[in-house]
């Protein structure tokens, strides 16, 4: 099953049918994290990152699980790199909890602490490395938009993954929107009107394609308002509440077009 | 007598994240010790050329990135160092590996004895930790004398002026 065919799967149908549980190869996900877990289903060949796996005081204002379903259905629309995720629920020893999943991608994927650093050697991995990093320049654009938090130079939520067999398709995948969409409820009371340049990492500023940012501008500005009513509505109460979702669909709708004015300056200076 | 106790990673690397069953083969380990507030040490031990002898049908870019395994980790480590304090430092080294090169499991060992001096010091928490090494990382010991050599670890252990004790 390929990354295309889930995801578009997964963008019409917002909740799994499946049963998750966690892998028994946590591969990375060590002793003592409460926030995610690597997790399969029967009938599913593929591996996913499911989180959140133990509640926050604050979960039902959070709603990490749908801000990661948002993210990825309006990315999808938009063609960019952000996994697909579905909603599930997690039993926990003490009740169940609104979750998501979310598919791992490539087989193999590099953390950002590790591509940082490698990109300007002259290895066979930097040179790799080099080609894909103009091709997130929309992503400073989306992030912007929704009110990202959580990339900048963060060491693990930015990854560089690929196909051993399909390395020309490799690609920066933009991971963790749970800290996204006002969730410190900073959209509240028209919080949301204030829009400034998301943190981005200081090495895809470097290599940043004026064109492809001003393009993924365009986008969101002219994204409807109907797919983001359609995208962000569609969340069961279990993981959004109604007053959340008409928070989200206001600062979304309405940061549209304020993108460029927060970027304005980035767009003049940088050169292609 | 001396106690020293220290904290240290296993770090290995997953061929196929996106295979639920898809298994991790360990490739080094990297920890610190101390034994008075002041005093530390730290220490990384791999294989040669990980990503030569991690027995898995590796593409070149994993090939290239786990050779240079050694000099990562030491950037890494001297970069933890600054960062944050010795009982942070194994939690620090996991946030940094993730993904298809990541921290697959942390430990804590405790070693008492009682050295002539510095040297004999050093000289055993080598020893230390090349046994560590052959526990997590040389899981299956090669019968043939030319992989008993190649088993040889790669270790690089210094001291460094610490800022708390592990307790």
């Amino acid at each position: 099953v390929t990354n295309d065919e889930i995801a578009k799967d997964w963008r019409s149908r917002p909740i799994s049918p499946l049963s998750w549980k966690p892998c028994q190869n946590q591969a990375g996900v060590v002793e003592s994290e409460a926030r995610g877990c690597y997790a399969e289903a029967d009938g599913f060949p593929r591996r996913v990152y499911m989180k959140p796996i133990e509640a926050l005081r604050d979960e039902a204002t959070h709603a990490r699980a749908a801000r990661e379903k948002i993210a990825a259905d309006l990315a999808f629309d938009l063609g960019l790199p952000v996994p697909p995720v579905q909603l599930t629920m997690y039993q926990m020893t003490k009740g169940m909890i609104p979750a998501g999943v979310s598919l791992v991608m490539y087989p193999v994927q590099w953390s950002w602490d590790q591509v940082k650093t490698a990109e300007v050697k002259p290895t066979v991995h930097g040179a790799a490395l080099a080609k894909v990093l103009g091709a997130c320049s929309p992503m400073l654009a989306f992030d912007t938009w929704v009110k990202q938090t959580d990339h900048h130079d963060h060491p693990h939520n930015i990854i560089w993954g690929y196909d051993p067999e399909d390395l020309p398709d490799s690609r920066v995948v933009f991971l963790d929107y749970a800290n996204s969409m006002g969730y410190d409820k900073s959209w509240r009371t028209g919080g949301w009107a204030h829009v400034v340049e998301a943190l981005f990492p200081p090495l895809l500023l470097k290599y940043l394609d004026k064109k492809a940012l001003a393009g993924a501008v365009r986008s969101i500005a002219e994204y409807p308002e109907a797919s983001i009513r359609e995208i962000v509505t569609r969340n069961p109460e279990s993981h959004l509440s109604k007053e959340q979702q008409d928070l989200i669909l206001e600062g979304l709708v309405g940061r549209r077009k304020l993108v460029e004015g927060a970027l304005a300056g980035r767009l003049e200076k940088t050169t292609t | 007598m001396i106690r020293i106790i220290y904290r240290y990673a296993v770090l290995s690397f997953c061929k196929d994240l996106t295979d639920p069953r898809g298994e991790s083969v360990p490739v080094g380990i990297a920890g610190v010790g101390t034994h008075s507030p002041t005093w530390g040490f730290w220490c990384y031990t791999t294989k040669q050329q990980p990503g030569d002898q991690s027995g898995l049908d590796l593409d070149a870019i994993s090939k290239s990135v786990l050779n240079d395994l050694p000099s990562l980790l030491e950037r890494q480590i001297l970069q933890g160092i600054e960062a944050v304090s010795p009982k942070e430092f194994v939690s620090w080294l996991h946030e940094r590996f993730r993904n298809s090169l990541h921290v697959s499991s942390i430990h804590k060992g405790i070693l008492e004895f009682d050295p002539r001096d510095g040297s004999e010091l050093m000289s055993r928490l080598v020893r230390e930790f090349t046994e560590l090494y052959k526990r997590h990382v040389i899981v299956q010991p090669a019968s043939d004398e030319e992989g008993v050599f190649s088993e040889a670890p790669n270790i690089e252990l210094r001291q460094f002026a610490a800022s708390e004790a592990l307790v």
